[in-house]
């Protein structure tokens, strides 16, 4: 594997990482938001336990960024941006940022859809933007991005 | 245009200058996955790396790549 490679791989890698440990700090967050809403009778125990997964997540965070700046560092170093940013790359991020736009205004729909019904707190309609608007995004351009290592006869 | 539309004999002439996806795509300034996507016709390329992949394989465009129905 040439190095340009494995710094895209490492690249996803991180990522990937990122998406899961946000996914995992913010999920946490909108979780007690939502045990408060709808079954405060599961009380402190509950609140604690997204209270820890919420402080630990967060943790995590800050150590997936100093990952993604130590990789985007590397490929600075290697002056590698300009390949690794390629066309592909900005197609992708183009398509990501499509499918982000589409996953709000699906998410909006269903907000006011719940808001009509049930009710919603401000707070756990934020965290659910929070949510969508970086994972979609994220998570597509992951996808796009992963690099099977295919066969090249 | 859609991928489908683009037909290409990148892995013939890549084969025929003895070039790896890899090395292809150092010649050209892209990532292997790039080179990959064009070639398995998942990644319609913009003209400037059309040219860029037909003179780094010394053809002209149209050698590379091919209006599907031509």
């Amino acid at each position: 594997m040439d190095d340009i490679s494995k710094m895209l791989r490492d690249q996803n890698r991180v990522m990937t990482g990122l998406a899961a440990v946000f996914a995992t700090w913010q999920g946490a967050t909108l979780a007690r938001e939502i045990t408060i809403m709808t079954a405060p009778e599961l009380g402190d125990a509950a609140i604690r336990l997204a209270d820890l997964v919420e402080t630990v997540g967060g943790i995590l965070w800050v150590a997936a960024m100093i990952a993604f700046l130590m990789v985007a560092r590397r490929v600075r170093r290697a002056r590698a941006q300009n390949v690794l940013q390629d066309e592909l790359y900005q197609h992708n991020q183009s398509v990501a940022m499509k499918v982000g736009f589409k996953a709000m205004v699906g998410l909006i729909i269903v907000l006011v859809g719940f808001e009509a019904f049930f009710g919603l707190t401000s707070g756990i309609a934020i965290r659910a933007m929070m949510l969508v608007a970086v994972l979609a995004p994220l998570t597509t351009f992951i996808i796009l991005s992963r690099d099977d290592g295919a066969v090249e006869a | 245009m859609s991928a489908a539309e683009l037909a290409n004999r990148l892995k013939e002439l890549r084969s025929r200058h003895d070039l790896t996806q890899a090395e292809l795509a150092a010649k050209v300034g892209v990532t292997r996955k790039t080179i990959n996507t064009i070639e398995n016709r998942v990644f319609v390329p913009s003209a400037l790396l059309a040219l860029k992949i037909a003179r780094a394989l010394e053809v002209t465009v149209e050698e590379v790549f091919i209006l599907e129905g031509e």
